[in-house]
């Protein structure tokens, strides 16, 4: 189809084209394809079961739409989380930008584009959770749940607009370097808050569940009127609430390409800030005590210097941490997990995405890779102080938990050096073999690097956790997992 | 004393070719322009010499070292500059500087003397302890030469050295240079800007489709190609010649 240059359409083209390159870097189409295929397949089986699920365990209405209120809220509160990142990077950080503001295609037009760009990143996911569930319960004959597809559209839409004018309004006010900053931390902490919340059911006492239910579900008999429940009930296909959700969208989001345009013009035409106050001692003269260090050692200490101004490692490594919570209380609930062997299980998958996050930075994101290929150095020493970096940042991040695990109970010590050891080690490697992230300011990012790669690394990352919990807990089971951790490292190994 | 680069039969291929059978030879103490149209293959023989690719086919040897045998003892007396500067947005001046002189294992007795040298002469001394994220491109520029003069190259391989420089910086950089080259290092660059080649070279190369097309002074160009008073009109008539 050709479409008119400059167009709405054909920006939003070049939008999505540039989005899914992204995402697909350094996957070969096939695979891709491959692992797209396997996700939709799942993906939908998990959506005839949620089909199934849905009526059989809230047979009333007004189950089902409390239910689905959650799921909505839920999703808003994590796709904002997303949002804010994403608009930053879109809306200001992006090199296509100065040409297109150089261009004659009007600044709104970008503007509503690029709000686009954001909505359909953001949806993606939801999408395809809620669209597999919307495609079985229309193939069981209700048809109406396919309005979940224009609604979750519309939420989008909506997250994008909040996202943006979030991004410009920080940028006009903060500066760019701050705002981007700030815009990180905001990301992490609504992200983090709303899965917390979203996994309530694993964290709250029956007693407190039960109140909580009843002080969010409608009335229990007909249809809810409260404005509250539109959303849900236009996700089930009742048209005046769908018309009203879809509409307001529009209205949100066309209002905030009005307001947003000048405003963004002007954020997105600051510079980085020159360096001022550079009157410093013209007279004092160098310490030559600093230029005493050996190659591995000018090597290493570049790359800790550069960990340490990476403040938004210290947020992904909370974040991964956060994500960690429900699954240990649910297990320490089902009496899985028991004091030392919890916090050592814990340990092994935040050891691990700290890894990961790590070595993405040493070796995925060198902003001055080719200066140590013109070095007199070999590859493998570069390779080496890249991996010790990441290794004692890790290594300094675990030797608490491994010390309470040892006071509390020393038997248990071995085996969780050795998860620690596996997991470290195989997220170095893994990092190597496959960067996850292209630069530093990626790291901004809640969601940077979950593309293939960032699903392998989580995945050899979970393996390592349970064996080692196996482990702990006497268990020959250990090896399974192990096993399923070294065949993934295996299959991910670049070939020569 | 043996020359600063020396190519023979140098041969690269990508998806097509990039390099094909290039001889040629920069001398020490001297400045030489390899001059040709976009997609010439200038950036990947600078690569090749500069050890970051290797040729399909060919000789390097850098100050005399076979830079194929021996990439590291050929890497320790050659310095490269790419377009792009190589540099760390969360280091400082003298951070980064620290970090080349490491790289190179110069003594740190005489990196301290050089680094605040090179630091004054390029007015960067009063930045030298800023992040150099909101540096502007020329002192990016000036931060990457100032750090690869470091260890006194014998080689210079400069792609592009003056874009992005003012005039005052481009002038202390050309001086810079005059400099490096009198005291025997031998500098290999690019350039778009036919002017600069015309003044600062001593000797200027003409590159297309991967061969060297010619070699020489400006006047011994002129000489063999009569009827090109510039630099500007001898180059276009060589690189539109069918091969």
């Amino acid at each position: 189809m050709t479409l008119r240059p400059g167009s709405v359409p054909w920006l939003l083209r070049h939008e999505l084209r540039l989005g899914w390159r992204r995402y697909r870097v350094g996957a070969r189409k096939w695979s891709i394809g491959l692992i797209l295929g396997v996700v939709a397949v799942v993906a939908q089986l998990a959506g005839i079961g949620m089909a199934v699920l849905l009526p059989a365990t809230f047979p009333a209405l007004a189950d089902q739409l409390a239910v689905l209120s959650v799921v909505l809220l839920a999703a808003t509160g994590l796709m904002l989380s997303q949002a804010l990142d994403v608009a930053m990077a879109a809306l200001f950080e992006r090199q296509d930008l100065d040409w297109l503001m150089a261009s004659p295609v009007p600044l709104r037009q970008v503007l509503v584009v690029r709000m686009l760009g954001i909505a359909a990143t953001v949806a993606a996911i939801w999408l395809l959770i809620l669209g597999a569930t919307a495609n079985a319960l229309a193939v069981m004959g209700q048809p109406g749940w396919l309005a979940a597809y224009p609604v979750v559209g519309a939420i989008a839409l909506v997250v994008a607009a909040a996202g943006s004018a979030l991004a410009v309004g920080l940028v006009a006010w903060l500066g760019l370097r701050r705002a981007r900053r700030t815009v990180g931390a905001l990301g992490l902490v609504i992200g983090g808050v709303t899965f917390l919340a979203s996994q309530s059911a694993a964290l709250l006492s029956p007693e407190l569940k039960t109140s909580l239910w009843q002080a969010v579900s409608p009335p229990c008999c007909g249809v809810p009127s409260g404005v509250a429940w539109w959303p849900a009930r236009a996700l089930m296909g009742d048209p005046a609430p769908l018309a009203a959700v879809l509409l307001s969208a529009l209205a949100v989001a066309s209002g905030a390409a009005w307001a947003l345009a000048r405003h963004f013009a002007a954020g997105a035409a600051l510079d980085p800030p020159r360096p001022v106050g550079a009157a410093q001692d013209a007279g004092r003269g160098l310490d030559a005590g600093r230029f005493r260090r050996g190659r591995f050692g000018a090597l290493l200490r570049k790359e800790l210097r550069l960990l340490r101004r990476t403040p938004n490692l210290i947020g992904q490594v909370v974040f991964q941490l956060v994500y960690a919570v429900p699954g240990a209380v649910a297990l320490w609930r089902n009496g899985g997990l028991t004091g030392a062997i919890g916090l050592g299980t814990i340990s092994v998958f935040v050891a691990g995405e700290a890894t990961r996050l790590l070595i993405s930075t040493t070796a995925g994101a060198d902003g001055a890779a080719d200066l140590a290929g013109t070095a007199p150095v070999r590859p493998r020493a570069v390779v080496a102080a890249k991996m010790t970096a990441a290794g004692l940042g890790a290594a300094a991040l675990m030797s608490l938990p491994v010390l309470a695990v040892g006071t509390a109970d020393p038997g248990l010590v071995p085996a969780l050096v050795a998860g620690l050891a596996c997991v470290t080690v195989g997220g170095l490697l893994l990092g190597l073999w496959r960067p996850i992230v292209s630069r530093r300011g990626d790291l901004g990012a809640r969601q940077a690097g979950l593309g293939i790669n960032g699903v392998l690394a989580l995945v050899t990352s979970a393996c390592w956790t349970g064996a080692t919990w196996l482990a702990m807990t006497g268990s020959a089971w250990a090896a399974v997992p192990a096993g399923i951790a070294l065949a993934v490292m295996a299959g991910a190994r670049p070939r020569a | 004393m043996p020359p600063a680069l020396e190519l023979q039969g140098l041969r690269k291929s990508f998806d097509r070719v990039a390099v094909d059978g290039l001889d040629l030879q920069v001398r020490a103490g001297e400045v030489f322009a390899l001059l040709g149209p976009n997609g010439a293959g200038k950036t990947t023989t600078l690569r090749m010499a500069a050890g970051l690719l290797r040729p399909d086919a060919g000789s390097i040897r850098v100050c005399g070292i076979d830079a194929l045998a021996d990439p590291v003892g050929a890497k320790q007396v050659a310095a490269w500059l790419p377009d792009e500067p190589l540099l760390y947005d969360k280091l400082t001046p003298l951070e980064y500087m620290e970090f080349v002189a490491g790289l190179w294992a110069v003594p740190p007795g005489l990196a301290v003397q050089r680094a605040e040298d090179l630091l004054r002469r390029l007015g960067l001394w009063p930045h030298r302890d800023e992040r150099c994220e909101g540096f502007s491109r020329g002192m990016r520029q000036k931060v990457v030469l100032a750090a690869a003069l470091l260890h006194e190259p014998g080689l210079l391989i400069l792609d592009e050295p003056l874009t992005g420089l003012d005039a005052a910086a481009a002038r202390d950089v050309k001086d810079l240079l005059r400099a490096r080259v009198s005291g025997g290092t031998g500098i290999v660059l690019t350039t778009h800007i036919l002017d600069v080649a015309e003044r600062i070279a001593d000797r200027i190369g003409i590159i297309a489709r991967g061969r060297l097309l010619e070699v020489g002074t400006f006047e011994e160009l002129r000489g063999r190609h009569p009827g090109h008073d510039t630099l500007e009109g001898l180059f276009l008539a060589l690189v539109s010649q069918p091969v």
